[in-house]
């Protein structure tokens, strides 16, 4: 067992050793050497993580308590990689903030909170592990202690606690009707049959772990902390800590309450329209740039909920599950790579504006091309790899029929509409702003840059592998 | 009967302690009410029968918890008021109607709780066998050993002044 355990044993061991580190070595020097250490740790993860997951293994660690199945190898895979590229990125930023090295030490706790979540088959430890990253995320968010930073970390700290708490009371329900937090306890106890009880479960699992996701009405603390967090936290928080969320819902709907398909995907349904509109809406008007990758981002949370709609189909459910594990695993590294490219752009510009940015493809060349490659990859654009998970997210709501196939309409439209405010960032980049000069980039920062354009160029252009490996993941979620 | 009537004075001072924290106006008064609605959960947990976690709720929550509120209250501002914003109308109404609808929803199915196991009286042994056995909550019990790292390094950040680096 503890073979299969190893990358987490890694980071958290990394984590501990950072924490005694802090207080043995000046500041400056101990934040450069957290940064290695922590990149090491996550890179050894990685690694370990991908040597297992071609074995396509299923293998109980305890009973009803922890799993490793593929659909937790494929969430490692999206953390780590994401941890990786965050770290990365962040040797930069750390270094131009004076920022100590608790930020890695926070980061690392944050990614063993998730890695354990994605193997989590009972509520208890799925919950604890859930609030382990989040504790930890609520730090970084306030990482620079000035007024938006402060007015971030409040924000999310109390939408947080607030969620956690509608989440926990329905565990709590869930709890009484099963008798067992085991999710396939809680399956087999609840049958075909659909309770009140269990119901409203549902709608306070679907509203606490909404507001981890930033679903439409429970969104509006996002754009706020996305914007006073550090950019690499963002990156971090828009990539990683909210497809844990994602991962929460999809094991305990799909696992624990299949009997309640009907009543689930329903809401899923009605969040999907919501969250996609209004995101896309929203994100329109929007000046500060972290503000409208704020809601694209919760746009994009949209679509994946299409697919969770499409769940209650009677087409193949592989497809949309997968589908929809595609489209997190691109949304985290397009959306993240943003963020970092907002990030290293903020070396040589002060502003976050959109109009701030003009002359940047002159000035910055590699952030400005990585930045539009992620952002023409957000729109959707074939050959991109945002247009392969989107248009596999299509393909399962269309081969659906019925109703499902309005929502797949309505995905296109907002796709179309989204195509217009992420263009207008790569004409400012490009076609504005007179005579500039070159700036110098970030050295690590453009590093992690150019590794995400490239996973994102090449799982536009070669897609087989990826839709493969999520379908095959997806998979592992329905044999029990 | 005799229990349900228990049960019920004993919710009221829940809810009591409850409302206090919310509406009280002085911050020490809101601190009192939250010791009143934690000690009234501990006599909760004793009529279900579970007197272990009734005296670790005594000794964390009413113990530990609130004297640490309390002296953070009167180290700092203790002639703290609070001011409230008026409340919108709305939120009161859908609060109540949200209540009203939770209850009706748990009345209409005579909704019984399934426990795990019901615990001898004063067992802590056995509580000890759940949380310790691998089998069953060592591991979130380990990891909630590492949350509270991650909170305590967290909070001591954020508390930190910058400069005495």
């Amino acid at each position: 067992m503890l073979a299969e355990l190893l990358p987490e044993i890694l980071l958290i061991g990394a984590a501990l050793l950072l924490v005694l580190l802090q207080g043995f070595c000046g500041r400056d020097a101990c934040a450069k050497l957290s940064g290695y250490i922590s990149l090491a740790a996550c890179g050894g993860a990685l690694l370990l993580v991908s040597l297992h997951s071609g074995a396509g293994v299923e293998r109980v660690l305890i009973p009803e308590i922890i799993k490793l199945d593929a659909f937790s190898l494929f969430f490692k895979l999206l953390f780590l990689t994401l941890s990786f590229l965050v770290i990365l990125g962040s040797l930069d930023a750390v270094k131009r903030y004076r920022m100590g090295g608790e930020y890695y030490t926070m980061l690392l706790f944050t990614t063993f909170g998730m890695l354990i979540a994605s193997m989590a088959v009972d509520l208890a430890v799925l919950y604890i592990a859930v609030e382990l990253a989040t504790i930890s995320t609520f730090a970084l968010a306030a990482f620079r202690k000035d007024r938006q930073g402060a007015e971030a970390g409040v924000k999310y700290f109390v939408i947080g606690a607030l969620s956690s708490a509608l989440v926990l009371f329905g565990i709590s329900l869930l709890y009484g009707i099963a008798g067992s937090t085991s999710l396939t306890a809680i399956a087999e106890a609840l049958g075909s049959s659909s309770g009140p009880v269990a119901s409203l479960a549902v709608v306070f699992l679907i509203a606490g772990f909404g507001y981890k996701i930033a679903a439409v009405p429970f969104h509006m603390w996002a754009p706020d902390t996305y914007q006073g967090a550090p950019s690499t936290v963002t990156a971090f928080l828009a990539g990683a800590t909210k497809k844990m969320a994602f991962l929460a819902l999809m094991r305990i709907f799909i696992v624990a309450l299949p009997g309640l398909v009907e009543s689930w995907a329903m809401l899923f349904a009605v969040l999907a329209v919501l969250t996609m509109t209004v995101g896309n809406l929203v994100a329109l008007v929007q000046s500060n740039i972290k503000r409208m990758l704020a809601y694209s981002s919760v746009a994009q949370a949209g679509y994946v909920l299409v697919a969770f709609a499409v769940l209650s189909s009677k087409a193949d459910l592989t497809l949309a599950a997968g589908a929809a594990l595609l489209h997190m695993f691109v949304h985290a590294i397009m959306k993240g790579g943003a963020f970092l490219a907002v990030a290293a752009a903020g070396s040589a510009i002060a502003g976050r504006d959109i109009s701030d940015f003009a002359g940047l493809g002159r000035r910055m060349p590699v952030t400005a091309f990585t930045l539009s490659i992620f952002l023409l990859s957000l729109a959707g654009i074939p050959f991109f790899a945002g247009f392969v998970s989107k248009f596999l997210i299509l393909m399962a709501s269309v081969s659906a029929g019925g109703a499902y196939i309005a929502l797949g309409v309505l995905l296109v439209i907002n796709s179309v509409i989204s195509l217009y405010y992420y263009a207008k960032v790569i004409r400012v980049m490009y076609f504005e702003g007179g005579e500039v000069h070159r700036a110098e980039e970030p050295v690590m920062l453009v590093a992690a840059l150019v590794v995400s354009a490239i996973i994102v160029l090449y799982v536009g252009i070669f897609p087989e592998s990826a839709i493969q490996l999520a379908k095959s993941s997806a998979a592992s979620l329905f044999t029990p | 009967m005799i229990q349900e009537l228990v049960f019920l004075v004993i919710s009221l001072f829940v809810i009591a302690g409850a409302a206090g924290v919310v509406f009280a106006q002085r911050l020490f008064h809101a601190v009192l009410s939250l010791a009143l609605c934690l000690l009234s959960v501990a006599a909760v947990y004793i009529t279900l029968g579970a007197e272990f976690l009734a005296v670790i709720q005594v000794l964390v929550y009413a113990g530990g918890v609130v004297v640490l509120f309390l002296f953070a209250v009167m180290l700092t501002r203790s002639d703290l008021q609070l001011r409230r914003e008026p409340l919108e109308s709305f939120a009161p109404v859908s609060a109540v109607l949200f209540g009203v609808l939770v209850l009706f929803y748990i009345a209409r199915t005579g909704f019984v709780p399934q426990g795990e196991r019901a615990l001898a009286p004063g067992d802590v042994a056995s509580v000890g066998q759940v949380i310790f056995s691998p089998k069953a909550y060592a591991l979130p019990f380990e990891l909630v050993g590492i949350l509270l790292l991650a909170a305590m390094v967290g909070a001591i950040y954020l508390a930190r002044r910058d400069e005495r680096w």
